[in-house]
């Protein structure tokens, strides 16, 4: 027992010993087990932040490529070595060369990938020997597998749905188009290097430099295309005319990117503008009331957080604004969260290669104009001195004053390096302009303009009181101002369109008198080429364009007046009536006393006495406000002569005392420059007409002309009353509802008459009004003797000024004037001949090319005057050269004058006037027949289409008689040069659709400046024709301020337009405005869209080695941009103009010729007339992004090595991996990072 | 006897000598027309033919009209002042600011006489900075006649015609400054004032249209710089 115990006891002591070996085993290895795996586990850390560290190795590689490539494509165009200026050596290099694939459809984000012997960027575009592109990737493709199985498929390369799916059904298969090849592996060695092919010293070496020691691929997608979800879309359901102005990201319309649902939409814009949009209801179901859209397109045009940041400052029910922060969160937002089945997760997933949650843009302007632009050489005309008046004040014969004055703007910097022009200047400063005292300090910095309250007027002085500074010359403690802004874009070689004058009846360049403004012509060129004047007047029809009100702002400068334009009634010109009021007989003269007919007999006709009345033409070329009531128009006016010194080009206001004479005395036959009407002595005839003695013959008395009295009123009504078609102010209550009238001070302004055959001519009317000049006695000419023929024609003998002013809260404000009504002895009316109406008496007329501008002067023309439309039918007719002129010649023009229609182009009237076949008006006319004043009148509205000038008028477009160059040479078309039947022509009668458009309210876009008088007859800011010299204004200016601009002029929410996605633009331009014309059609906006991208995606078109197609590199180029100079075939002759003349649409190239050319708008009328047109464009610019580069870097880098027996490149084991999507915002100006966000990808 | 014989005809032979010594000039000097000083004065009366009561009982008197009946004139340097009695009894004034002139109505409105050109001439414009008497603009030696008794004073006498019509005029022969001027319809009387004490001062509302037509002639010279 003993034994058999100790046995058993030894046993179990051998059991327990056994055990605790065990147990210790299991401890050993349990401890060695967790050692293990924490040592795994650590190293698997280690190896991930490896990786994390190695791919922002390879991000920073790949932005450093980035970098290269703007710099190996670009010119640097700074003088200042440590702030740069990439300005692309051609248009192809704007944008990231395609590198790594071929483009097809399904791709169109894709900009690179890595890819085996395909460089960065290549070709002549670029300066490869400088700055030769890397060529990194190996061959071995990121689909096979490594040597421990790690592979990188087609499906997981496409798991951000950037590009189109193969299988666009399935919800879950995401493998991307059969288009697409995976990157290909970029090896990195310890010492940087990237080894393309095997060789044994990629192994894993612990001292070699050329260890492998990780590899990576990406693919780079141009996220700057794609429709930015923290800014893009608006509450469905929304009304149109709330969408139709765009001005924003927030007006795309997201209904057209192919799989989005009007839930999905709803969802979206519900959640991300929660309180800015007013949203009810819960996720994903949520609603909007119309005061919710009405509020959100509020918000989102006056987003100070340029889409940055959420915007709201209060919550809602414990709500906020939200922003997407990844892309991951949009799909899983979309796709989780909203999809409801398969089937919208499908759709959705089709969706998102239009969708973005990142763009950046710079609210800064970049705006380059070509060094190689036509430039103005020619001396103007100033101060009475220099050639022909076709040039500026701003001409340099070597184009270096044009240079200063147009910088390209980020050249221009201040001591620290930085642009002079910080940040585009916000359109919505304007308002500050409506509390002239409370925004006192903001007015003067942002628009250097003090008000004047004793004068009503704005008086701009930023430093000099006699010039608008260029941008160079703005002091360093502010930003250029509004002025000098509009000053340093606007193409000056455009401005300043000179008054030629050259008019005196044969031909001569060299004597103007023909169609005076003020004086001799002189000052009244000097006046058109101010081109700072120009600037001025545009700066106040900005103004009053977005101004509620229509009182016009009246803005001093350089001690001249700029009057802003409102839809007003304007002076439209004059006429010089001649009225007889009775016909003399034997009891007031001795018959035996008259002079002789041709046959002999004397006393046979008596004289009439007539009295001379200037009579204001009234006329609001503007389309009706369309507003229902609106604020702030004045309804009363008037108007008030006053004299001029026409020996000092007419200035003052002065009173004088003019009188009327005919062309030479009847008893003395002595001279026009010294007769006076005259009577023989004794008559009791004189006495009663209280006439006086001078010499032995008597005179009728002066006539006072007088500022303080001569005055006559008018107001505006309804029918005729609104004055939209030119009036003359000729009788009392005419037009109907006016109350046209003499001032009861001034009882000289009204006359009653006898004269049949003009009362029956001019409305029935008996008593005349108008600014009285006195009486004398005039024909009839009875016989082609000299002495009596002198008695049909008649004058004034001084010039006038005349003063238009509106009313308002009882004072009289001027807003328009016609410096210089010129009555000068060669201004000779045909007063008398026999009387055989209409045809025979003839009244000297001058007429503005545009009532809203006096550039240029007025054109003159002999009119006999017609209350019946259909007296011009078709055209301005000549009438039938019965009567003689000053010279006995049948040569005077002799056109109906008819009230209440304008003039319309006729394509076979045959003209007469005063000058000869290429007797140019201005320098830079053509007339392929004779010029004509009145048709002058129709076509400045539009310029020719094609060659302008092949000789003859019968070749010419039909009306298209007159067109000018611009000091450049260059001739730019006016605002209807598209014209079709009446569509596009503002001066047929009733044709509102076509007439000019005063807004009244705040710009909506930047593009909406196309609205504003450009100061030149008939021509708005151009942003409907290439040859535009406006252009520049959509980079220079924005609707809004920026909460931290001008420190950061970052934000958000724009589209790349050089975009390969028509899909995008065809959501920017959905549902934009036509003006009268709706809103684009589903069709127009896709054909617009699809252009934009054939125009931007062209790299091939080129004139003289330009492209004229391509990338856009700025805003700007949307409209147009200079290629080469292109002239015509047959040049035409003008006297005193540049020369070369150069041919708008093969000089200059631009988008906006697609939106005139027919293909895109299927109604004529809508490619005819800007305003309809201009729509595509209001709705690119503001949401629309060239300089920035806006890319989402999809990278891939995995750590690893070659072991020592590898012998390949895909036997590299991989130790660690790691995955970004890294949204990239680089200035493609400076090449500078704007923004980063790195977003890892967790799958 | 004879002796005293010897000295009359002595005397009588010397006579002319001593007449020709005298200060009365045979011919007029040049300039024909001189300046008056820089501060001077002087009348202008008018009569016009017709004017006087016609023989016939029944004849109307010729009507006037606001013709000019008597002109005060003064000036200092390059400002000068007419003061005009018109024939209806009303007065009127006319001042010239070195050429910038402007004249008033019978209610007192200011006018600007609006300066001549080639195309447009004024006849109530005459530039004194040239000539005080700018209606003796056609006096010539051409049209001297001699020394004849004007109002029975011997005065240099000069015609012409123009337009049909026989001008006249009569110049002082003490210092060459005229005394009369007819053009056969209107004659002109001048009488000299002593020269005026003090300086003119216009009425205020010739000196706000001369100050207002200032400052628009200087705003001509006035223009934006240089772009």
């Amino acid at each position: 027992m003993g034994a058999s115990l100790k046995r058993s006891a030894r046993a179990s002591s051998l059991v327990i010993i056994l055990a605790f070996v065990v147990l210790l085993t299991v401890l050993v290895l349990a401890y060695f087990s967790y050692s293990s795996l924490q040592r795994q586990i650590s190293q698997a850390s280690v190896n991930q932040a490896a990786a994390e560290i190695f791919a922002k190795g390879a991000v920073n590689t790949i932005i450093g490529d980035l970098r290269q490539e703007i710099v190996a494509g670009s010119t640097n165009i700074s003088t200042n070595t440590a702030h740069p200026v990439y300005y692309p050596t051609t248009a192809v290099t704007m944008v990231p060369a395609p590198a790594g694939f071929t483009t097809n459809a399904g791709l169109e984000n894709l900009v690179k990938v890595s890819r085996a012997g395909n460089a960065f960027y290549s070709g002549t575009n670029y300066d490869t020997a400088t700055h030769p592109p890397a060529n990194r990737a190996s061959t071995l493709s990121t689909t096979n597998a490594s040597q421990n199985g790690r592979y990188f498929s087609l499906d997981r390369w496409n798991t951000h749905l950037l590009l189109a799916k193969a299988n666009t059904n399935s919800p879950t298969d995401l493998t991307p188009t059969n288009t697409f090849t995976a990157p290909d592996w970029i090896l990195m060695a310890r010492d940087g290097s990237n080894p393309t092919s095997w060789n044994n010293n990629l192994r894993w070496n612990t001292t070699n430099a050329s260890t492998v020691v990780g590899r990576y691929a990406y693919a780079i997608y141009d996220e700057g295309g794609l429709l930015d979800m923290n800014a893009a879309g608006f509450p469905p359901g929304s009304p149109t005319n709330l969408i139709a102005d765009k001005g924003s990201l927030a007006t795309a319309d997201l209904s057209v990117i192919p799989g989005m649902s009007t839930n999905a939409i709803a969802a979206i814009v519900g959640w991300r503008d929660f309180v800015s949009g007013g949203t009810s209801g819960s996720f994903p179901n949520y609603t909007f009331s119309p005061t919710a859209q009405t509020n959100y397109f509020d918000f989102a045009r006056t987003n100070t957080a340029g889409f940055l940041r959420t915007a709201n400052s209060v919550l809602t029910s414990g709500q906020s604004d939200r922003m997407f922060v990844s892309r991951q969160q949009l799909i899983q937002f979309l796709i989780q969260g909203v999809a409801s089945n398969d089937s919208e997760k499908a759709a959705l997933q089709n969706a998102l290669r239009y969708l973005g949650t990142f763009s950046r843009d710079l609210e800064q302007p970049s705006f380059r104009p070509d060094p190689n632009r036509p430039k103005n050489t020619l001396t103007p005309y100033v101060g009475d001195v220099g050639a022909i008046g076709n040039g500026n004040d701003a001409h340099s014969a070597d184009g270096s004053a044009q240079a200063g004055i147009n910088p390209t703007l980020l050249a221009v910097c201040d001591a620290n390096g930085d642009p002079v022009f910080k940040r585009r200047f916000p359109l919505s400063r304007l308002a500050l302009l409506a509390d002239p005292s409370a925004n006192a300090a903001k007015i003067k910095e942002y628009f250097g303009l003090v008000w004047d309250s004793s004068n009503n007027r704005w008086v701009y002085d930023h430093g000099d009181s006699t010039r608008i500074y260029r941008l160079s010359e703005v002091p360093a403690d502010r930003e250029p101002d509004f002025f000098e802004i509009l000053k340093a874009v606007i193409h000056v070689d455009s401005l300043g369109k000179q008054f030629g004058g050259l008019d005196n009846g044969s031909g001569s360049a060299s004597t103007p008198h023909g169609q005076l403004g003020i004086g001799s012509g002189a000052s009244q060129r000097m006046y058109d080429g101010e081109t700072q004047s120009q600037i001025a007047r545009i700066a106040a029809n900005i103004i009053d364009q977005y101004d509620e009100d229509s009182y016009p702002t009246h803005i001093s400068f350089a001690n001249r007046s700029f009057f802003g334009v409102e839809n007003l009634p304007y002076l439209a010109g004059w006429q010089q009536m001649w009225y007889r009021l009775r016909q003399l007989s034997a009891s007031d003269i001795d018959p035996a006393r008259l002079p002789s007919d041709s046959s002999g007999t004397t006393g046979v006709v008596f004289p009439y006495e007539s009295a001379v009345m200037i009579q204001p033409i009234i006329w609001n070329p503007h389309a009706p406000d369309s507003r229902a009531n609106p604020p702030g128009v004045p309804t009363e006016f008037r108007i008030y002569a006053g004299a001029t010194d026409s020996n000092t080009h007419g200035v003052g206001d002065s009173a004088a005392q003019c009188y009327a004479q005919v062309g030479r005395d009847w008893w003395t036959g002595t001279t026009t420059t010294q007769f006076r009407n005259t009577f023989p002595a004794g008559s009791t005839y004189a006495s009663a007409n209280s006439m006086s003695a001078v010499g032995s013959l008597y005179r009728f008395p002066y006539a006072s002309i007088n500022p303080s009295t001569s005055i006559l009123t008018f107001s505006t009504g309804a029918g005729d009353a609104a004055f939209r078609e030119p009036f003359r102010l000729r009788a009392p209550d005419f037009p109907v509802g006016s109350n046209a009238s003499n001032d009861s001070g001034y009882p000289a302004g009204r006359i009653t008459f006898s004269d049949p055959a003009l009362m029956a001519a001019d409305g029935g009317s008996s008593t005349a009004i108008g600014f009285y000049c006195g009486k004398a006695w005039t024909g009839p000419v009875i016989s082609t003797d000299d002495t009596q023929r002198w008695l049909g024609v008649g004058q004034v003998n001084g010039d006038l000024k005349m003063t238009l002013q509106y009313r308002k809260d009882g004072s009289w404000f001027t807003y328009d004037v016609i410096p210089n009504v010129f009555n000068s002895s060669t201004n000779l009316s045909t007063v008398d001949n026999s009387d055989t109406a209409p045809n025979l008496r003839f009244f000297r007329t001058l007429l503005r090319a545009d009532p809203r501008t006096n550039r240029w002067g007025l054109f003159h023309l002999l009119a006999w005057p017609s209350a019946n439309p259909a007296d011009v039918p078709a055209g301005l007719n000549e009438l039938p050269a019965n009567g003689v002129d000053v010279f006995g010649n049948n040569k005077a023009p002799h056109y109906y004058l008819p009230q209440g229609i304008t003039w319309k182009p006729s394509a076979s009237s045959s003209y007469k006037a005063q000058g000869t076949a290429n007797g140019p008006a201005a320098p830079g006319w053509v007339n392929p027949s004779k010029w004509n004043p009145g048709d002058l009148m129709a076509n400045l509205a539009r310029s020719p289409n094609g060659n302008p000038n092949s000789g003859t008028s019968a070749n010419a477009v039909p009306g298209a008689k007159y067109y000018y160059t611009d000091p450049d040479g260059v001739f730019r078309r006016g605002s209807g040069w598209n014209f079709f039947g009446a569509d596009g022509l503002p001066l047929y009668t009733g044709n509102f659709a076509s007439r000019p458009v005063v807004l009244n309210r705040p710009f909506r876009s930047v593009a909406e400046l196309g609205y504003v008088f450009r100061d030149i007859a008939w021509k708005n800011l151009d942003i409907f024709s290439p040859e535009s010299g406006d252009a520049a204004l959509l980079d220079a200016f924005c609707l809004t301020e920026l909460d931290n601009a001008p420190a950061d002029v970052t934000i958000a929410g724009r589209v790349n337009l050089n975009t390969r996605q028509p899909k995008v633009l065809e959501a920017l331009i959905s549902g934009a405005s036509k003006a009268e014309g709706g809103i684009l059609s589903p069709g127009e906006a896709q054909a617009a869209a699809s252009a934009l991208v054939a125009w931007t995606s062209d790299t091939t078109t080129a004139n003289s080695g330009v492209l004229t197609k391509g990338p856009l590199r700025n805003r700007s180029e949307i409209v147009g941009k200079f290629v080469a100079n292109g002239t015509f075939p047959s040049p035409p002759t003008i006297t005193g103009s540049q020369s070369p003349i150069l041919n708008p649409e093969t000089t200059y190239s631009g988008f906006a010729s697609r939106l005139t050319s027919g293909s895109i708008f299927p109604t004529a009328a809508d490619a005819s007339i800007p305003r309809r047109t201009e729509g595509v464009i209001r709705a690119l610019t503001e949401a629309g992004n060239t300089r920035t580069w806006n890319l989402l870097i999809d990278v891939v880098a995995q750590v690893g090595r070659f072991p020592g027996h590898t012998a390949s490149l895909n036997q590299f084991v991989v130790e660690g991996e790691t995955r970004f999507w890294v949204h990239l915002a680089i200035d493609r100006s400076t090449g500078k990072v704007i923004a980063e966000q790195w977003e890892a990808v967790s799958e | 006897m004879p002796s005293q014989l010897f000295v009359l005809l002595a005397f009588l032979g010397i006579l002319p000598s001593l007449i020709a010594q005298s200060p009365a000039p045979s011919e007029p000097r040049k300039p024909l027309l001189p300046r008056t000083p820089a501060k001077a004065s002087w009348n202008i009366t008018f009569q016009y033919a017709g004017e006087e009561k016609p023989p016939q009982p029944d004849a109307v008197p010729r009507h006037l009209g606001e013709v000019p009946q008597s002109i005060v004139v003064t000036k200092i340097n390059d400002i000068s002042r007419e003061q005009i009695q018109l024939a209806t009894g009303k007065q009127v004034e006319r001042w010239d600011f070195a050429g910038t002139q402007f004249h008033s109505d019978a209610v007192g409105t200011v006018f600007l006489i609006v300066p001549p050109t080639e195309e447009n001439p004024n006849p109530e414009y005459y530039d004194r900075r040239r000539s005080d008497f700018p209606e003796l603009s056609w006096l010539s030696m051409e049209g001297y006649r001699g020394v004849e008794n004007f109002q029975g004073r011997p005065a240099f006498l000069f015609e012409a015609e123009r337009g049909g019509q026989k001008l006249r005029a009569f110049l002082s022969l003490e210092n060459q400054l005229p005394v009369m001027f007819s053009d056969g319809a209107t004659t002109r009387l001048y009488t000299y004032n002593p020269p005026p004490a003090g300086p003119l001062t216009p009425p205020a509302a010739f000196l706000t249209a001369y100050n207002q037509h200032k400052q628009a002639m200087e705003s001509l010279n006035y223009r934006p710089g240089p772009p």
